[in-house]
């Protein structure tokens, strides 16, 4: 038997690396197997290609006695690492770190003693209008929630115990579209959360848009059934919100995404996920490159990933999938995103296994490669402890996405957390050089660009400390070809993370269009190897220091009673678009007079609704007295057109108009003396007095 | 030889499309149920119509954003009324309408100050019903009577001008039984609300408001109205 088994192992592990395909058959038959009670012998780990991450515990820090921790997952707010410890028998600890510091020294977070924080226990944390939000619990009494008011001092303000129902424990805090939104459970105390009734509940939006919650301004968000397990974390995504759960009906578990739209709330159900495969529970949402992925839990078959790009409709499974095909992997605990790589963390007889894919959207057929298993680069003069130790078990997984630090979580046969930490990894996103000029002007975004200088110059924002190069510049003309700029032109070195740097005038020369420029930040970082130390942005601008060239015309100049209404018709800028109108008044009783009087001027809004787009009303003026009105454009990178020609129609007096009653001489009067009922309306005028 | 004329006239007449006319008109007017329990001549009706002034500087002011054209508008009335012998009525209504427009410069030159028009207009009338036996489907009238119309005119941003005029009306109009459609429905609003009889009513009005000549603003005009009658 286990001779046969060995053979057929082999065979069927070298096939299932060639082809997806054979892939298919090694699962029938490593369920065949399966039912047999032969997985024991046939479940083995199958080629992973590695890649090197260096993960050490996290310095500087004792957490306490090593009893029974529990340590909720981390949230970053204002820059800053909160992290919440619960240890058994004690009062629940909140710690605080600035992971770009130099000097990396956890701070506690005072609870506020009497007349502050007094439950022992903390549920969840949450990050929301710049500040921490804490949910807390005491056996036998309903949650509470908190807010961080001054993290020096340790203020902190009651936001609740909310109106959430029977709810129990609040597990989950979420910030999405200006609300904060919660789940809970009840039914239980701690622990496991299979069996409990879950709900979703959000704060009404204008209470939260003040920045002012309180105890009664939480709804329940419909149609989220009980008895629904919440097992990952709420996802953005393309404007709504997202969440994993684990619903049930006649005693099957099921894995379902609610997708939730902001208002109003009524979530939509994606469970496609593999019914036939029984994918139990969606346990970790992450997003990467406008992507959304989510992994599944499958006791029988192991995990699986799947992914909804922008504006799919449904989620297709990765072809990666069959990777894990182990039910030693059937739990993904923790699916994270930084930059363009996704990872994924297990618990496995073997210790933690975290694995990572490329998810560039600029390559698509990136999905079609298999997961890279990371090897945990151990300094051993450091004498730490072994993260893939077999007692450990991953509590979670978090992504600092704006330092580039992988967190992780574990916790040891006797309970104890240990907090770990990745080298900084790269987290420049490659975006795509089509951008979209309408919805997204070039100059708000990372490449900044000032046109006005008359001179071709690039804008960016060091998203890092370190040198930045600009590698290459690119004009395309109109026919899409590109003309390459040689490949490095400028580097500023030192760069200090957030300022804006702009670089000295750059070839080619004066010429107008829509560039591409790559900027490399190079971290010079010598525990990098070489080629990932580098990490280019690409990302388009244009070029425009002219202003629309066809110029507005005014159609018609109509008087009113102390204002003018003008009409005009469109510009047109060919480069970087018309932004908005400027129109320009003064009064001009000659037209000799016109250039020796300055303008009165009014910029209409940038988003103007279209039916007021070529219209506007100038008040304030004064009757009877003579103004001339043009109009001129203003193109996106802030060119200004000339003055609309000045004719005829720029002129106009405004003065009252006769309405019909002035028109025909009738001044009004009592009603009923109108109709000449004298007495009727003496008689009422006498009771009134 | 004149007679024999018209005597040939009728008969071809009467052997053309006259023949068909006649015909139709009886079958019309002939009873659409035995006389059960004479109504006691009370009657409610609702009314959408068209009001169209005819006065020049009214039109030159309001000719803009009306919703229907630049020459009228629509105008709500519920009116209450009480016949005698079936035929003679005595009505009395109020309804209004709301006119906008811009103020003028000029003749023909309107500024872009808006301004706006409300009237509410009150009536009673006198009517002779053609109607001679119960249950006829079809009823010609027509009548006339006085009208106290108030108005307030508002221009953006100043005080309202308010005031009152007075004047008389004609009126045309026919009636159409609405019972045969629906008997079932007909008898149970006899029953559960004493509806005897449901017309759809179609009405032409000329009006004359303009304190008999005496005033300077005119709401002279005509009205054309249709509406439903509920008779108990």
């Amino acid at each position: 038997m286990l001779t046969i088994s060995n053979k057929a192992k082999s065979r069927l592990l070298s096939k299932a690396a060639k082809t997806k395909a054979k892939s298919w058959l090694l699962l029938l038959v490593l369920a065949g197997a399966r039912v047999f009670g032969a997985q024991s012998m046939l479940f083995q780990d199958l080629c992973f290609a590695q890649a090197s991450v260096s993960i050490s515990v996290c310095p500087s820090k004792s957490w306490g006695s090593s009893k029974e921790q529990q340590i909720l997952k981390p949230v970053m707010v204002e820059g800053r690492l909160y992290l919440a410890i619960n240890i058994q028998g004690e009062k629940f600890h909140l710690w605080r770190i600035d992971p770009n510091a130099s000097t990396q020294d956890w701070q506690e977070i005072n609870l506020g003693g009497s007349g502050g924080i007094n439950d022992p226990n903390a549920t969840a944390l949450g990050s929301h209008a710049g500040y921490l939000y804490l949910a807390t619990k005491k056996e036998g009494e309903r949650p509470h929630l908190w807010r961080l008011q001054d993290p020096n001092q340790g203020v902190w303000k009651p936001v609740g115990p909310p109106e959430i129902g029977l709810a129990k424990t609040i597990i989950s805090l979420c910030s999405f579209d200006r609300c904060l939104y919660l789940g809970s459970v009840s039914g239980q105390e701690e622990g496991d959360l299979e069996g409990l009734e879950v709900q979703l509940w959000r704060s009404t939006e204008t209470e939260t848009y003040n920045q002012e919650l309180s105890s009664a301004t939480w709804k329940p968000v419909s149609d989220v059934v009980a008895s629904a397990l919440i097992s990952s974390d709420f996802q953005e995504f393309e404007a709504k919100l997202y969440l994993g759960i684990e619903s049930r009906a006649n005693n099957q578990k099921k894995a379902e995404v609610l997708k939730l739209d902001p208002s109003p709330a009524s979530p939509y159900r994606y469970n496609i996920f593999g019914q036939r495969e029984n994918n139990q529970s969606v346990t970790a949402l992450a997003v990467c490159d406008q992507t959304l992925y989510a992994a599944t839990r499958n006791n029988d078959y192991g995990a699986q990933v799947w992914f909804l790009i922008k504006g799919g409709e449904d989620f297709s499974r990765l072809s990666s999938w069959d990777s894990f095909i182990n039910p030693n992997r059937s739990y993904p605990r923790s699916l994270e995103s930084l930059g363009s790589y996704l990872f994924l963390g297990f618990d496995t007889p073997a210790g933690v296994e975290i694995f990572r894919l490329s998810a560039n959207p600029d390559h698509l057929e990136n999905r079609q490669k298999e997961w890279e298993k990371v090897s945990i680069i151990y300094d051993q003069a450091k004498d730490q402890p072994l993260l893939a130790d077999k007692s450990n078990r991953l509590c979670w997984l978090y992504a600092d996405q704006s330092n580039g630090y992988l967190f992780l979580g574990t916790k040891d046969s006797s309970g104890a957390f240990t907090l770990w930490k990745s080298d900084r990894l790269p987290i420049i996103t490659i975006t795509s050089p089509q951008y979209d000029y309408q919805s997204h002007p070039p100059y708000a975004y990372l490449g900044a660009f000032g046109p006005k200088s008359g001179k071709l110059q690039v804008s960016w924002r060091s998203t890092r400390s370190g040198n930045y190069l600009i590698h290459q510049l690119q004009l395309k003309d109109p026919n899409n070809q590109t003309n390459t700029s040689p490949g490095f032109l400028f580097r500023e070195q030192g760069a200090e993370k957030g300022k804006i740097y702009t670089s000295p005038k750059l070839p080619p020369g004066d010429e107008q269009g829509t560039y591409v420029a790559e900027i490399v930040w190079d971290p010079n970082q010598t525990s990098l190897p070489k080629e990932q130390g580098r990490y280019p942005v690409l990302f388009s601008f244009i070029y425009d220091t002219k202003g629309p060239e066809r110029l507005p015309v005014v159609t018609s100049l109509t008087p009113g009673n102390r204002k003018l209404r003008v009409r005009w018709t469109a510009a047109h800028d060919k480069l970087s678009g018309v932004a908005h109108y400027r129109i320009l008044w003064k009064e001009s009783p000659k037209e000799a007079d016109a250039n020796s009087i300055p303008f009165s001027y009014k910029d209409l809004p940038k988003e103007s609704k279209e039916e007021s787009k070529y219209e506007y009303e100038i008040s304030g003026l004064i009757n009877g007295r003579r103004y001339m009105v043009a109009v001129l454009a203003v193109d996106r990178a802030g060119n200004e057109s000339d003055l609309s020609p000045i004719t005829d129609k720029s002129f106009a007096t405004p003065q009252a108009g006769q309405s019909l009653t002035d028109l025909v001489g009738e001044s009004g009067g009592c009603f009923l003396k109108a109709l000449g009922a004298k007495k009727i309306h003496t008689m009422i005028s006498r009771s009134r007095k | 030889m004149a007679k024999e004329f018209l005597r040939c006239a009728f008969w071809k007449w009467l052997g053309g499309c006259g023949g068909l006319f006649l015909v139709g008109f009886f079958w019309l007017c002939c009873p659409y149920r035995a006389w059960a329990e004479a109504p006691c001549g009370l009657s409610t009706s609702v009314w959408a119509g068209y009001y169209i002034p005819q006065d020049t500087n009214f039109r030159r002011v309001y000719n803009k954003d009306n919703i229907y054209s630049d020459e009228g508008q629509l105008a709500l009335f519920l009116e209450f009324s009480k016949s005698w012998f079936s035929q003679i009525e005595l009505a009395a209504g109020f309804g209004g309408t709301q006119f906008r427009g811009y103020t003028l410069l000029g003749p023909d030159n309107p500024s872009i100050d808006r301004v706006k028009m409300s009237l509410l207009a009150g009536y009673t009338q006198v009517s002779y019903l053609f109607r001679y036996v119960e249950g006829q489907m079809l009823v010609p009238y027509f009548g006339g009577g006085f009208d106290a119309w108030g108005y307030q005119e508002k221009e953006e941003g100043d005080d309202p001008v308010r005031g009152g005029k007075y004047g008389y009306h004609g009126l045309v109009g026919v009636r159409l039984l609405l019972d045969w459609l629906d008997h079932r429905a007909a008898e149970s609003s006899r029953q559960e609300f004493g509806i005897e009889n449901t017309y759809l009513v179609f009405e032409a009005k000329w009006l004359k408001i303009n304190n008999f000549g005496e005033s300077k603003l005119d709401f002279s005009g005509r009205l054309y109205r249709a509406g439903l009658l509920w008779e108990f």
